[in-house]
């Protein structure tokens, strides 16, 4: 009972899992000892790693090069904005010459706004933008892939966007990672609301309202100036749904964003209830236990989230009380 | 950021909406920040806030001390660092808190409407016994009965008493800003703090509040869960802050080296937006006070795009 000790009280009614003891046994895994496969997909596994940055870069940087030298079609997701990541696999690229034609890409979710309309990609607001400028942008025009091959989010394509994956064989490879309110991206339970986990992987893209946390979460991001300015945050998203990653033939969840100095990190939890929660549509993130693939949890990230034990005070004031009083 | 090619409403359940509003705080200059207005609340930006705020608590110690005066605060928590600091100093320059009237502003409740007792190891009552009291010397101490933290027997008389204390109000408020806009856990879009108007706003007194989603967030933070956060809270109201006589505040809760933060826009917002209940704290702007905001939060909110958060 790390999170209550000596008070008590129910989660805000807003969180779809309200099962205490559910709740309370995540906190507790040993993320190192559950490392490895062991999940319900046998080729599912987690690895708790340093700098999990690296792991995302390097492997979307071998699938390119393969792609390259194979000649090979590769159709990627991306959870764009990842610009550091986007920067280091592009020095990498020049530096080879690994040339990116074969690389179709896609988008895990883009901004839209309160009537229906998607961010271009050429606006500030734009997340697919941001790949545009540190990826695309950066890379030799030589070894950059076609326009075309670029599948961006626009107000036209949302209801299609999960055909025009299918259409050129679902992703080879997608990129994901937690939100703060447990959603994949902007998959989160309010959005993507289903009886069953069979009617959830159904569910393809759409326009979503993304849950008030996923919102506020964003407004820290760098392309917002960190800042918590959450009015600056469009309010609504086009993304990709649960079918989209489950046609995938590969998985990659990679969980590093620890801001506040590093030792906090907001997906601790949301990870944790989707990696050891129960598999269900109002746990998005525990779909990927159901799928080939593998979860690189960055260190700081799978630390244990405690809370301070109680305080001895009552009895310190008390002894304080009897000496007052004589 | 340019909104030429795409522009957007705030999310529908953001309290503020204007978007001018939002603009002209979010593009306030830093030369136009240092502001005092014509109820001497004064907007002082410095590079270390927290060691302001401790210099101006040791003196409000201190002046009660020497002129051997009843003496009235409003603390909020937990603030560790200045608590310990202030009282550490106190004992070694032999100042005595003996006069200070200590209120905490606010406290963790469950959906039932208990209190969290002190003993809880995220009490915000038992943060500030443990940091601020405990950490004086023994003859240095207030007297205990002049502690006071929220218990199921006082939420309803909480203003009641802290008036009675103070002769009307509170000599001091201390206080920072929440993500919502909240001070003390006087959130907008709340049951308990609903009014028709501002002048019916202010007149709300301590209580059980059902909290805004985004205090929830907050009092999260990174290190625990939201499901493990509590929804409720009690709280002193937007009453006992108009009838406390001085007022001071910080804007510095920074994340990674202070530039990221959730207090930065909604510092402006109360600062420099209009007073309203839609952002609560920025009732201040009628009160006389000073308000310490950080060099780093008063830096331009503009895209940091190589920072990933």
């Amino acid at each position: 009972m790390a999170f209550y000790n000596s008070f008590r009280f129910k989660p805000a009614e807003w969180h779809p899992i309200q099962d205490q003891e559910v709740l309370d046994a995540v906190v507790n895994v040993d993320m190192e000892a559950h490392q490895g496969n062991g999940y319900e997909n046998p080729d599912f596994s987690m690895q708790v790693v340093n700098e999990a940055e690296d792991y995302y870069a390097v492997d979307l940087f071998q699938r390119i090069r393969m792609s390259d030298v194979k000649n090979e079609k590769l159709v990627v997701v991306l959870s764009s904005p990842e610009n550091a990541v986007f920067i280091s696999v592009v020095e990498s690229l020049n530096k080879y010459h690994v040339s990116a034609r074969n690389v179709h890409v896609f988008f895990l979710y883009e901004y839209a706004n309160e009537k229906g309309e998607v961010a271009p990609w050429q606006s500030p607001y734009s997340r697919s933008g941001h790949f545009m400028r540190y990826f695309y942008q950066r890379l030799n025009a030589e070894l950059r892939m076609p326009m075309e091959q670029i599948h961006f989010f626009t107000t036209e394509n949302v209801a299609t966007y999960s055909d025009e994956l299918a259409a050129l064989g679902g992703a080879d490879v997608v990129y994901t990672a937690l939100s703060w309110s447990g959603g994949i991206g902007a998959i989160d339970p309010e959005s993507f609301p289903a009886e069953t986990m069979e009617e959830f992987q159904t569910m393809g893209s759409r326009l979503v309202t993304p849950m008030a946390e996923m919102i506020a979460h964003d407004s820290l991001r760098g392309m917002f100036g960190c800042s918590g300015d959450i009015a600056n945050v469009p309010p609504c998203a086009a993304t990709i749904g649960p079918k989209d990653l489950m046609a995938a033939k590969q998985w990659i969840d990679v969980e590093y964003l620890y801001g506040c100095g590093g030792a906090p990190a907001h997906q601790k939890f949301p990870l944790r209830l989707a990696l050891f929660g129960p598999v269900s549509p109002k746990n998005p993130g525990s779909l990927m236990r159901l799928h080939a693939g593998i979860c690189f949890v960055d260190a700081k990230v799978a630390v244990e989230p405690v809370s301070p034990p109680d305080f001895p005070i009552l009895e310190q004031l008390e002894e304080i009380r009897r000496k007052e009083e004589g | 950021m340019n909104r030429a090619l795409f522009d957007f409403a705030p999310s529908a359940w953001l309290p503020t909406q204007d978007k001018a509003v939002l603009e002209y705080c979010r593009n306030i200059r830093r030369e136009e920040m240092d502001i005092t207005n014509e109820n001497g609340y004064s907007v002082r930006v410095v590079p270390h806030p927290s060691s302001a705020v401790a210099c101006e608590l040791f003196n409000w110690i201190y002046k009660s001390d020497v002129e051997d005066k009843k003496t009235v605060i409003v603390f909020p928590n937990s603030w560790k660092f200045i608590y310990t600091s202030v009282a550490k100093m106190c004992n070694q320059f032999n100042v005595s808190a003996r006069n200070i009237h200590a209120f905490c502003m606010d406290e963790y409740a469950d959906e039932d409407g208990n209190v969290a007792p002190i003993s809880w190891g995220n009490s915000l009552g038992g943060h500030f016994m443990s940091e601020f009291y405990m950490s004086f010397r023994e003859d240095l101490r207030p007297p205990l009965k002049q502690m006071h933290y929220y218990t199921n027997d006082n939420i309803k008389v909480y203003s009641d008493m802290l008036a009675e204390e103070g002769n009307g109000g509170a000599d001091l408020i201390i206080s920072a800003t929440g993500w919502i806009g909240h001070t003390a856990f006087i959130d907008p879009h709340t049951k308990k703090f609903a009014a028709d108007n501002l002048e019916d706003f202010l007149k709300i007194k301590a209580g059980f509040v059902d909290n805004h989603r985004l205090t929830i967030q907050q009092n999260a933070g990174g290190a625990r869960a939201m499901w493990h956060t509590p929804r409720y809270s009690v709280s002193i109201g937007p009453w006992d802050v108009m009838q406390a006589r001085d007022h001071l505040e910080r804007h510095d809760l920074g994340n990674v080296g202070g530039y990221n933060s959730w207090e930065r826009m909604i510092s402006r917002l109360q600062l420099y937006g209009p007073v309203c209940m839609e952002v609560p704290a920025s009732i201040y702007q009628l009160t006389k006070g000073t308000i310490y905001v950080s060099e780093a939060m008063a830096a331009p909110i503009e895209p940091m795009d190589l920072v990933a958060f």
